[in-house]
């Protein structure tokens, strides 16, 4: 952890369905103690009244900014794209960070991610320890190795 | 051939026949010219004079019962400007002194070597050929050697064949006999007779002619002659008949012959498949113009066609909308077809038309099915990649999940390990119900079954009967309207759309404390609608669509793998009709409905 960044509270928004992978998500980062709160909403709907501090979340103490989002693209309701595009086109939140991370690797999704302005694009392993070790690089290069902008109020 | 008819005076068009075939005379052909009126000779004279002088032939004319000066006025009044020819020695008069009886007296040898060494000359001059023509009156004044006129006439066959010289000799029928006449006809290859060029068919060659058998040879000749034309009647009547027969018998092409008269161009023959194809009897549209069959658009364009064909003699080609009697407007191919005369002037117009409806048909209904052939191979693929990441999950959550078990196992952390075994077993399950319910998917297009009467209401007890758990678990009222309509369509598959309907509407009740499921039906407009009506969670109307989507699930929370209501749409989608939802929105309740087709006609 670089020492030039004053961290109020680093998080990760997770953008996650399915519980299972949540879980793993969570046991891989407590396992390589990236200490980061990870706050995790089960569809895009939820992430974006997160983001803009909409709803429950309107007190900004019960959503701070994210250092990073995880966003997976198969997400019930509004699709994981619309999401994206959603944050990436408002003045407000398009600076922040947006890591796709799910389980498609087709042409199309990886295209369409980056034309609006995915920051990066993981796809899931199926194997075990690949996934532990991808969760670890997720870890060390975004909450150690990134700049995010700062201040994230 | 001498006409029966008289002699004919040329005009018009018969004039510019004539003269085209003058045109075609060249060095080596030897002609007679048997006239009647002084018309017929200048018409045959004054374009065989010109083509001469035009060609750079050096040309003689030997006078005797016209003047010089009637002769070279043909020319003038043609608009030829004789002096320049006559004073270079180009064009030459002479009279028959200074031709045929020069030394007083007529030997045909004598004037073949003269005629030879004048066209050498002429030759020598620079001159293409020579190009001679004379009157032959003058061998009817008795005088000496002309009783050997024949004889030279005949010789001339041996001399005219590869010369550069060309000849006609001018008979006037009104002075000469039919004797001498006959002769003529018989020493001559080609006859200029009635304002027409013929190939003489009474022809006889010189060695034959003057040799020991006249008679005999000719009898020969003719009767050779005979039997070649009779064959090549034979051979015209036959191609004719075929013609005639591809006509007639044509059935769905249509062969209408027009004439060029302007824009107005008039219908001269209708085909027995035009009649069949536009409607009209042949006696109802000869004479009429042809725009009758033409859409009023086209009428422009047809014009427009003559014109190019008239121009460059080619045939022409084109889809049309062409007008049958009662009006229907059909698709045609038509092709149009120069008919030239034996001159190549265009002088008919044959189009060629063929019905297309049925073609453009076929060809609307082939696009028809290769959009759709496109639009299943776009929704396999999508399905195809959808399948594979919904797959794909829980084959992560297992091995993930062992590789915890591992390491949970290895530290001793029992309880971790028991959650650990609970996932993988669920992900496990969960990929199997994938399987089934995908395979029900793709039955569902192949098995149903021939339609039946359904009474849809006996249906819907069925398939609560078989959903009683549940409902009764979660206290559900149910209602079917008694009267709901008989449908026609396959029993088992309608109880399953039912059935996956009543259990979607009893699942997602949510927190409702009376919670209502009715099973009824409406009249929209002409239509009958069914429905399966709750009162629980409802559904925003922006996830309308994807609720009917494969593996779509609003509510993670639920049991199921959300395929049912994806089978539904199939199933009545295949049964021709359409299901759909309504909704005004969260905590509103939600209303499936569903159309059937009256006549049970169903879709692949």
């Amino acid at each position: 952890m670089r020492d030039k960044k004053p961290v109020p509270r680093p998080t990760v928004l997770l953008v996650e369905d399915d519980p299972d992978h949540v879980e793993l998500i969570r046991r891989s980062f407590e396992d390589h103690r990236v200490a980061n709160a990870i706050y995790q909403v089960p569809d895009g709907e939820t992430a974006l009244d997160y983001l803009f501090r909409r709803g429950e979340y309107a007190d900004p103490e019960k959503s701070p900014r994210p250092q990073v989002v995880l966003l997976d693209l198969r997400l019930p309701k509004i699709d994981g794209l619309e999401v994206l595009k959603e944050i990436k086109t408002s003045e407000e939140l398009r600076r922040i960070p947006v890591v796709i991370l799910t389980t498609s690797s087709a042409e199309t999704d990886v295209a369409r991610a980056y034309e609006y302005h995915a920051n990066s694009y993981i796809v899931k392993p199926v194997d075990f320890k690949r996934f532990a070790q991808l969760m670890d690089d997720l870890g060390f290069y975004w909450l150690g190795w990134n700049y995010y902008p700062w201040p994230l109020q | 051939m001498v006409s029966a008819n008289g002699p004919k005076t040329p005009e018009g068009s018969n004039q510019n026949a004539l003269t085209s075939k003058l045109e075609a005379l060249g060095p080596g052909e030897h002609l007679c010219c048997l006239f009647e009126t002084e018309e017929e000779h200048r018409a045959v004279l004054t374009p065989f004079l010109r083509h001469g002088l035009e060609r750079g032939e050096k040309v003689l004319y030997i006078v005797d019962a016209h003047t010089a000066g009637a002769v070279l006025g043909y020319l003038r009044d043609a608009g030829v400007a004789v002096e320049p020819f006559l004073a270079s020695g180009q064009m030459s008069i002479l009279t028959p002194d200074d031709a045929y009886m020069r030394g007083g007296v007529f030997d045909p040898d004598a004037m073949i070597g003269i005629l030879r060494d004048e066209t050498d000359r002429a030759v020598a001059q620079g001159y293409r050929a020579l190009r001679v023509t004379g009157e032959m009156s003058w061998a009817l004044r008795g005088l000496p050697g002309a009783e050997k006129l024949i004889e030279y006439e005949s010789k001339l066959n041996e001399f005219f064949p590869g010369s550069k010289c060309l000849a006609i000799c001018q008979y006037d029928r009104r002075r000469f006999g039919a004797e001498v006449l006959l002769d003529v006809l018989t020493t001559h290859p080609l006859a200029i007779v009635g304002g027409t060029v013929h190939d003489n068919f009474y022809y006889v060659p010189p060695q034959e002619f003057l040799g020991p058998d006249r008679p005999g040879a000719t009898l020969q000749h003719w009767l050779q002659n005979l039997a070649d034309r009779r064959r090549r009647e034979e051979a015209l009547r036959e191609s004719e008949e075929r013609l005639r027969t591809v006509f007639e018998a044509a059935k769905n092409v249509a062969f209408v012959t027009t004439d060029l008269d302007g824009a107005e161009a008039r219908i001269l023959d209708f085909s027995p498949g035009a009649e069949a194809i536009f409607g009209y009897s042949r006696e109802e549209v000869i004479g009429k113009p042809l725009a009758i069959l033409h859409v009023p658009e086209d009428v422009g364009y047809f014009r427009q066609v003559t014109e190019t064909m008239r121009r460059r003699r080619t045939s022409l080609t084109a889809e049309l909308e062409l007008a049958r009697k009662s009006g229907e407007k059909f698709p045609a191919l038509v092709s149009t077809l120069p008919i030239l005369d034996a001159h190549g002037n265009m002088i008919k117009i044959l189009g060629v038309s063929l019905d297309i409806t049925e073609r453009k048909q076929v060809e609307a209904e082939r696009e028809r099915l290769i959009a759709e052939l496109e639009a299943t191979n776009a929704e396999l693929e999508r399905f195809t990649y959808t399948v594979s990441h919904e797959l794909k999950s829980p084959l992560i959550t297992i091995r993930g999940f062992l590789g915890q078990l591992a390491q949970d196992a290895a530290t001793g952390n029992d309880e971790r390990l028991k959650d650990d075994i609970a996932r993988i077993t669920n992900a496990a399950k969960r990929m199997q119900e994938l399987l089934d319910e995908l395979l029900e998917l793709s039955r569902i297009g192949r098995v149903v079954g021939p339609p039946e009467r359904v009474p849809l209401a006996e249906l819907a007890r069925e398939a609560a009967e078989m959903l009683s758990g549940a409902i009764e678990n979660r206290r559900v009222q149910v209602e079917i309207a008694p009267d709901l309509p008989v449908v026609f369509g396959d029993p088992r598959r309608l109880r399953e759309v039912l059935q996956g309907l009543i259990e979607n509407a009893v699942k997602f009740m949510g927190h409702q404390p009376e919670p209502r499921v009715e099973i009824g039906w409406r009249k929209d407009g002409a239509e009958t609608v069914c429905y399966v009506r709750d009162n629980g969670i409802g559904i925003d109307p922006r996830y309308h669509n994807r609720v009917f989507r494969l593996f779509e699930q609003l509510d993670n929370t639920q049991e199921g793998t959300g395929v049912g209501l994806a089978v539904a749409e199939r199933i009545v989608k295949v049964h021709g009709g359409r299901l759909w939802v309504e909704s005004e929105g969260p905590g509103r309740g939600s209303t499936f409905c569903f159309v059937m087709p009256i006549n049970g006609r169903q879709k692949g």
